[in-house]
């Protein structure tokens, strides 16, 4: 099989697993729809029974984000662990959760929670994420060169101070406050503004195609930077570029769903090992896996404990490093 | 085709090489050797855009090399690093295949005929091809440094930039990647400037050596001119005997350990 041939057959399975994957999410949860009756609904419309809402207006739209915010983390993990050279790198190890959260948490204190509607307590995220994105680039930009190590390092160093801040601020708030604002840290597919789901799918799907012009250069990465150079790949103006769409991802994913770890870290991995680590095809298969994973996840959480439901932060969590520690041991007993 | 002229550059504000100048022809094989810290991979780097020069131009074909962008200097230059460690597992047809990158338009997502002509032909002249599905993380140090070597040869060079190719290797190892290079050179007319620690080896394969020392040219010539004892001595600070290979006529050079000193007489 020609290696275009074995790559389409991946894609071609990851989409099939998707459509497995989203017909079962739409199907469970604390009400179950049939099958036949999903069907039904897909292709003759609204026939007037609840289960078209439920579907339509509640499972659909969760869908779709999931798939949006786990596809951005997944894609944001790949470049990042790509251009670090590192498998530890993930969205948040940056920091970026840690001022998104700080951001919602300080806006829910002061009570600017709800000044612009619904849409507050995802710009307040937003705006904490690209606040600590570009406090990291400036303090890790010298003579307009980014150092990667030192973009990893200062991240850590400001994950920590934001999670202080967070602690402090959470000591500090008021009991009836203290909900919103776990909760929120936990992460949620639960969202009913069309225009957010809009935006997180649209900065989704732009920046897979903004990364697949850098996927060669990211193969080169692999090798060092001083080698991607050798190959004729301008190093500091792509470390820029993919810094700003890794970001962009993220920072969307943050506001509109909260913090779900593991994502970012886990799915890029786990397909680099079942496709191998040429960015080719590493890209798209990781975007459509965490799109898979997320939706996953968040069935289980919905389902579960059913009417109630678990953060889907926790199941990423439990479930993602569960199959990480289960593949990573696997393979490396192969060795 | 590679001219240097009054080079001085460095890292930061101090400067490691100053005042270098140099040629290099089509078809040339030229050694840079020189002490620990004398500049020996700076200057490789100042050629490849990687370090810019305080003072001084590199200029390729007539085009200075600060004018070019990474990709038409990569086209042109190859570089072979000491060690290469790919961050994730990649077999050494895809390795190889890395050097068809400056050649190929930014949105090929998948090699071209001409381009899987070219990676089979560099894995067949470095002798690879039997384990070309092969993890790069499964083979020896010698078989590895081929396979580096592969991937510069898919980059179709005209200058081949080697630095110490050959440290780590047993000397079978030594000989196989320099006759390699050599054959390349001869066959392909490909321009080598490598940095080589092993005097001998420099002496046997290079056409020129460039001797730097303390980030200077001390001296530049044929090996004969270059590796005559009381130059290396002074170069080197250390006691050495210079004879002829008997099989190639080309300067050997044997060091003299402390205990031995006194027996230099006799020889």
């Amino acid at each position: 099989m020609s290696k275009l041939a074995g790559w389409m057959s991946v894609i071609l399975l990851l989409f099939l697993l998707l459509a497995g994957v989203m017909f079962v999410a739409l199907s469970v949860g604390a009400t179950q729809i049939p099958f036949a009756k999903i069907l039904s609904l897909l292709l003759h419309g609204n026939d007037g029974s609840a289960y078209y809402s439920i579907l339509f207006k509640i499972r659909l739209p969760r869908i779709i984000i999931g798939f949006a915010v786990g596809s951005a983390l997944s894609l944001a993990g790949v470049i990042l662990q790509g251009m670090f050279r590192n498998p530890l790198v993930e969205p948040y190890t940056l920091g970026i959760s840690g001022g998104a959260a700080l951001g919602v948490c300080l806006g829910i204190v002061l009570r600017i929670n709800n000044v612009f509607g619904t849409i507050t307590i995802p710009a307040l995220g937003f705006l904490g994420a690209m606040a600590v994105i570009w406090l990291i680039y400036f303090l890790s930009v010298r003579k307009n060169i980014m150092n990667l190590q030192g973009i990893l390092l200062t991240g850590v160093m400001i994950s920590f101070i934001c999670s202080a801040l967070f602690m402090l601020v959470m000591a500090l708030a008021r009991m009836e406050d203290l909900h919103g604002i776990v909760f929120w840290t936990m992460g949620s597919l639960e969202q009913s503004d069309w225009n957010l789901i809009k935006v997180i799918v649209i900065v989704s799907m732009l920046g897979l195609c903004a990364a697949y012009a850098f996927c060669k250069d990211l193969n080169a990465f692999a090798l060092g930077e001083e080698e991607a150079l050798h190959l004729g790949i301008a190093t500091h103006t792509t470390k820029k570029i993919l810094f700003v769409i890794t970001s962009l991802l993220t920072g969307a994913s943050v506001a509109v769903a909260g913090i779900i770890g593991f994502v970012g870290l886990v799915i890029p991995h786990c397909v680099r090992i079942l496709v191998g680590s040429d960015h080719r095809i590493l890209l798209a298969s990781a975007y459509l896996a965490g799109g898979i994973f997320l939706i996953a996840c968040d069935t289980i959480a919905r389902t579960l404990i059913a009417p109630m439901e678990l953060p889907v932060g926790v199941v990423t969590g439990i479930l993602g490093g569960t199959v990480f520690i289960y593949i990573l041991s696997r393979n490396q007993g192969g060795r | 085709m590679l001219n240097v002229n009054n080079l001085t550059c460095g890292y930061a504000n101090k400067p490691v090489l100053t005042n270098i100048n140099f040629k290099l022809d089509r078809g040339d094989f030229v050694g840079v050797i020189g002490p620990n810290g004398s500049g020996k991979t700076t200057l490789l780097r100042a050629m490849t855009k990687i370090i810019k020069p305080y003072s001084g131009t590199v200029s390729f074909n007539g085009k200075l090399i600060s004018r070019m962008n990474f990709r038409e200097a990569a086209r042109n230059i190859a570089v072979v690093c000491q060690e290469v460690n790919p961050y994730f597992d990649i077999s050494v047809e895809e390795f190889v295949g890395l050097g068809r990158i400056p050649h190929q338009e930014k949105f090929a997502f998948i090699e071209t005929k001409e381009d899987e002509r070219i990676i089979r032909q560099a894995m067949e002249m470095a002798g690879i091809v039997k384990f070309r599905k092969r993890s790069l993380k499964n083979l020896s140090g010698g078989e590895r440094q081929m396979v580096v070597i592969a991937k510069a040869l898919a980059q179709q060079p005209k200058l081949l930039l080697l630095d110490e190719p050959t440290v780590y290797l047993d000397i079978s190892h030594q000989v196989y990647i320099l006759d390699l290079i050599r054959r390349l050179n001869k066959e392909q007319k490909v321009s080598v400037l490598i940095v080589l620690h092993e005097l001998n080896l420099a002496s046997e394969y290079c056409q020129r050596l460039i001797l730097l020392d303390n980030g200077s040219v001390e001296k530049i010539g044929t090996p004969q001119e270059v590796l005559a004892y009381e130059i290396i001595e002074r170069v080197y600070k250390t006691t050495v005997v210079v004879r002829e290979n008997p099989i190639s006529h080309k300067p050997y050079v044997f060091i003299v350990p402390e205990e031995e000193k006194k027996n230099i007489s006799k020889a």
